[in-house]
């Protein structure tokens, strides 16, 4: 992965089969400017994988939502993206910030918050895409984990 | 991982440069979404069509998303707005290109996009805004032997004139003129799609 920027650590990853040689990948993500570089790894991802076109739109989705609220709510955050395994057939995403936490998050989920740049749809769309989806959030920050299976 | 197709909106000091390209079609305007849009050109994307459309006296906009990588919902949102924007200066647009995958993630985050047209293609978008193309066959066939003798015309809205803006100024005269001199059973059928 070339550095630049936004682009934090990536960290190799040990796999063998048919998958090897993907590695899963963490970006920081500070401003609007890096959601593209993250949606850049996923679809590389999708493509090495030859995944579904449904597959590929649904997880560029996620990670373009997920990305979008940490760099709007959150001040930035960081992303990993992690490869399927052998065991594992899915891809997982997991969005990690130190802003301040979702305070209606109870509100968002039950599609009854509407932001005024958007739809509202960032989390509740994420969690309508993903075959897994979780959310930790409180005041030091919050952690959206999702599965996508291939 | 491969470097080479790297967004251009990633590439350092590229960025001033991603333009979205409008076209001046027939008094209509065609916006062309490719490739990965930031949300920076998204933001000026509203901003952009809507000058050249005050502009250019355009009586219509076509947003073709066809070659959009994610469409995701601030992109409907933006796209979204951008329709309203231009039909409430008097503009109807019509979004096209929605692929099967686009639209299926669409639908199941529930974001749906309201308050616009859209059209599979960018040819129905245009008739949708009362373009009327006529093609001749023999531009291409030049050397279709076919017995045949004058050029076949394959438009499907030949004769259908529900009130479109004329395409130039002789639209109605080429139109007339091929009447007259073509025999009916040469026009093809009106075919659905």
């Amino acid at each position: 992965m070339p550095m630049r920027g936004g682009v934090g650590l990536a960290m190799p990853r040990q796999q063998q089969g048919p998958d090897a040689g993907l590695k899963e990948t963490t970006i920081t993500l500070a401003t609007e400017h890096d959601i593209p570089l993250a949606r850049q790894i996923a679809r590389e991802i999708c493509e090495r994988l030859a995944t579904r076109a449904l597959t590929q739109q649904r997880l560029l989705t996620i990670v373009s939502e997920l990305g979008r609220n940490m760099v709007l709510y959150a001040g930035g955050g960081k992303m990993t993206i992690r490869p399927p395994t052998v065991k594992s057939r899915r891809i997982v995403v997991i969005a990690t910030d130190q802003g301040p936490g979702i305070p209606n998050l109870a509100e968002i989920m039950a599609g009854r918050y509407k932001s005024r740049s958007g739809l509202g749809l960032g989390l509740l769309g994420t969690k309508r895409l993903a075959d897994s989806f979780d959310v930790e959030t409180g005041r030091g920050g919050t952690t959206v984990s999702v599965e996508v299976i291939l | 991982m491969m470097q080479s197709d790297r967004p251009m909106s990633v590439l350092p000091g590229e960025r001033e440069r991603v333009r979205v390209p409008v076209i001046r079609l027939w008094s209509r305007l065609v916006v062309v979404l490719q490739g990965d849009i930031s949300d920076e050109v998204a933001a000026r994307l509203m901003d952009d069509v809507l000058e050249e459309i005050r502009g250019s006296g355009a009586a219509g906009l076509v947003l073709d998303v066809s070659g959009i990588l994610v469409v995701d919902s601030h992109l409907v949102h933006v796209l979204s707005n951008l329709a309203q924007a231009a039909l409430i200066m008097g503009t109807p647009a019509v979004v096209c290109g929605m692929s099967p995958e686009v639209a299926m993630t669409l639908q199941m985050m529930g974001a749906e996009p309201k308050f616009m047209q859209t059209a599979l293609t960018l040819e129905d978008a245009l008739r949708r805004l009362g373009v009327r193309v006529m093609v001749e066959k023999d531009v291409w066939d030049r050397d279709d032997d076919d017995e045949d003798g004058p050029p076949v015309f394959s438009t499907e809205d030949f004769a259908d004139d529900d009130g479109g803006i004329p395409i130039r100024p002789h639209a109605d005269q080429i139109d007339r003129h091929a009447h007259h001199h073509l025999d009916s059973r040469k026009i093809r059928p009106r075919r659905g799609r």
